[in-house]
């Protein structure tokens, strides 16, 4: 049931779903945003400075440098299991009900069959899951692993891991600026062919994160934080600087119309001021996971993130816009309003997905993450956990 | 699985050739809302185009907006299309985050009025014209006609997204221009 519930590995548990969290904040609040709200605007752009950064961080603390000696094919198929099936199940989940309710899906035409067709290609072939566009993560992160797998061979002192940390940011950040023929969200124009794009762009710069999260874990960073007030200090200043750096970060953006960092589209504007507020923010939700690392509750949440994060999609396609249109004029661009509205209905749509996970975990575990776990319906279908 | 693979491989060719092949197809879609920067100039649009693209660039700069197209938007074609006349005022236009609130310090001058504005849902019927302007009548009469025969009529703006214009490439057999009307299905204006 936790993959990572040992005590020295509980607070990364409890950061993932503290950044979920934030993700279901920003989604909710980037649907205010779009009917013109500019609070909402500056609060998504806030969330957005640093909350995707983190989950290739998190991953990254978990990551080995230990040659893997079972082979690359066995390697393959436990991450296509544990990453590409939830990936389609949770596309595939999104798409029945598009067959009934107007869905929110960027760049396509739903009435025809060719809307369908083209979002078919799109998510199975381009890689980038036009159904549930949350889901964009579950592929980068494959491409990431396979990238560290490829690499973790020369990855055999702290130099040369932060030396190919750097150099691959450089090379991440100066392709999403030239490369966009390699972009995903080509494909969603009108002329937008579909090639297998596989977030491979976004992949370079996620690798960057995950071998900072790599070094943080090898330089023993928060062995230096033990104490809870060590801890809040380093949290708020974190915050302190993020709120103070955050919106300088303007006019290198790749989409015109998103003054904020969009990981999923490749944006990430000044690629000096991105990096450090990504890495302030992440920081200070990291010390926020090990401050609330004994929360029963948000233990077991943080121990079920990947149905959490995958039906992010639900509430992003589905209900946020409706809600937000009809919240619009009743929600002045009062910052404490903006706040109190997305919250609750962040909550309110993360409770929602308990159930899911619930039946999920009972029933079919080894689509959701788990290939290496005994189901009820399913055999295990890898002989051990990844 | 053999069976899916070919079947997804068949389908993605077929898609992306046919997507090649109607590229210069003219289309009818809807674009999402968004927020504008919006130039108001009054004069020849011969010599208003290089007063807005100054103006963009400055106020880019100044405002630290990212990069970005630009598009001119007209009442309607004619006042487009009729050159003789020196004092068409066109409204200049680029889309802008949602975070820009206002224009700080500033100011109109004599000739270009700046404003912000939300340009809502709009259905559009859309063409990519390649070549010069001068040819931009002809590519205006094959998007009338497919308007009409998909049971659409223009009403509100004509439009001209400039992708590739004289600041970037001096052969004007290059130049790539999208133009867009503002429609609504023709069911719509008989139910009023």
């Amino acid at each position: 049931m936790m993959p990572h519930s040992t005590d020295r590995f509980r607070f990364i548990d409890v950061s993932r779903i503290l950044g979920i969290a934030l993700m279901y904040y920003g989604h909710t609040i980037e649907s205010l945003m779009k009917t013109g709200n500019e609070t909402a605007a500056m609060h998504y752009k806030f969330i957005y400075s640093f909350h995707m950064p983190l989950f290739f961080i998190l991953s990254g603390y978990l990551a080995s440098t230990a040659l893997d000696s079972k082979g690359w094919s066995l390697f393959l198929r436990k991450q296509a299991l544990s990453r590409l099936l939830p990936y389609a199940l949770f596309t595939g989940l999104l798409l029945l009900p598009t067959l009934i309710f107007p869905s929110q899906s960027v760049g396509l035409d739903l009435t025809t069959v060719d809307g369908y067709t083209k979002g078919l290609l799109a998510t199975f072939v381009g890689g980038f899951p036009m159904f549930n566009i949350p889901t964009w993560f579950l592929i980068c992160i494959f491409v990431v692993e396979l990238l560290h797998y490829g690499c973790r061979r020369f990855l055999l002192t702290r130099i040369s891991t932060v030396s190919l940390c750097l150099s691959i940011y450089v090379v991440g950040s100066v392709s999403a600026w030239y490369a966009t023929w390699l972009n995903p969200l080509n494909m969603l124009g009108p002329n937008g062919l579909i090639l297998p794009y596989f977030m491979l762009l976004e992949a370079l710069t996620g690798y960057a994160f995950y071998l900072f999260g790599l070094i943080l874990k090898d330089l023993g960073f928060f062995r230096h934080f033990e104490t809870t007030v060590r801890q809040f200090g380093l949290m708020f200043v974190c915050l302190f600087l993020v709120v103070y750096l955050y919106d300088l970060n303007q006019g290198m953006f790749t989409l015109p119309t998103y003054d904020a960092v969009v990981m999923a589209g490749s944006s990430h504007g000044n690629p000096i001021l991105f990096p450090i507020t990504a890495i302030l923010g992440s920081i200070a939700v990291m010390i926020a996971g090990r401050l609330l690392s004994g929360s029963q509750v948000l233990q077991f949440l943080g121990a079920n993130t990947l149905v959490i994060f995958a039906l992010n999609g639900a509430f992003y396609h589905f209900t946020n816009d409706p809600l937000a249109r009809w919240i619009h004029p009743y929600l002045a661009a009062d910052g404490i309003l903006v706040f109190v509205y997305g919250v609750l209905v962040s909550g309110l749509s993360l409770g929602l997905t308990i159930p899911v996970f619930i039946v999920c975990n009972r029933w079919i575990p080894q689509l959701i993450g788990r290939p290496g776990t005994e189901g009820p319906i399913l055999p295990r279908l890898v002989d051990k956990a990844p | 699985m053999v069976g899916i693979a070919v079947i997804g491989v068949g389908g993605l060719i077929h898609y992306n050739l046919n997507t090649y092949r109607n590229q210069n197809e003219p289309r009818i879609y809807t674009l999402m809302p968004t927020k504008e920067l919006v130039l108001t100039i009054e004069g020849n649009p011969e010599y208003t185009f290089d007063t807005a693209l100054l103006t963009f660039h400055s106020v880019g700069r100044l405002l630290k907006l990212s990069p970005s197209y630009f598009s001119g938007r007209y009442d309607d074609w004619e006042s487009r299309s009729d050159r003789s006349d020196q004092s068409t005022t066109v409204d200049y236009v680029r889309p802008v985050p949602e975070t820009l609130s206002s224009l700080g310090t500033i100011r109109d001058t004599d000739t270009v009025t700046l404003r912000l504005q939300r340009r809502d849902k709009t259905r559009i019927a859309e063409l990519r014209h390649q070549g010069p302007y001068a040819s931009i009548p002809e590519s205006i009469l094959r998007l009338k006609q497919f308007i009409a025969s998909r049971d659409h009529d223009i009403h509100g703006f004509y439009e001209e997204v400039y992708l590739i214009f004289e600041a970037m490439e001096q052969d004007p057999l290059k130049f790539e221009t999208l133009l867009r009307f503002e429609v609504r299905p023709t069911s719509k204006i008989a139910g009023e």
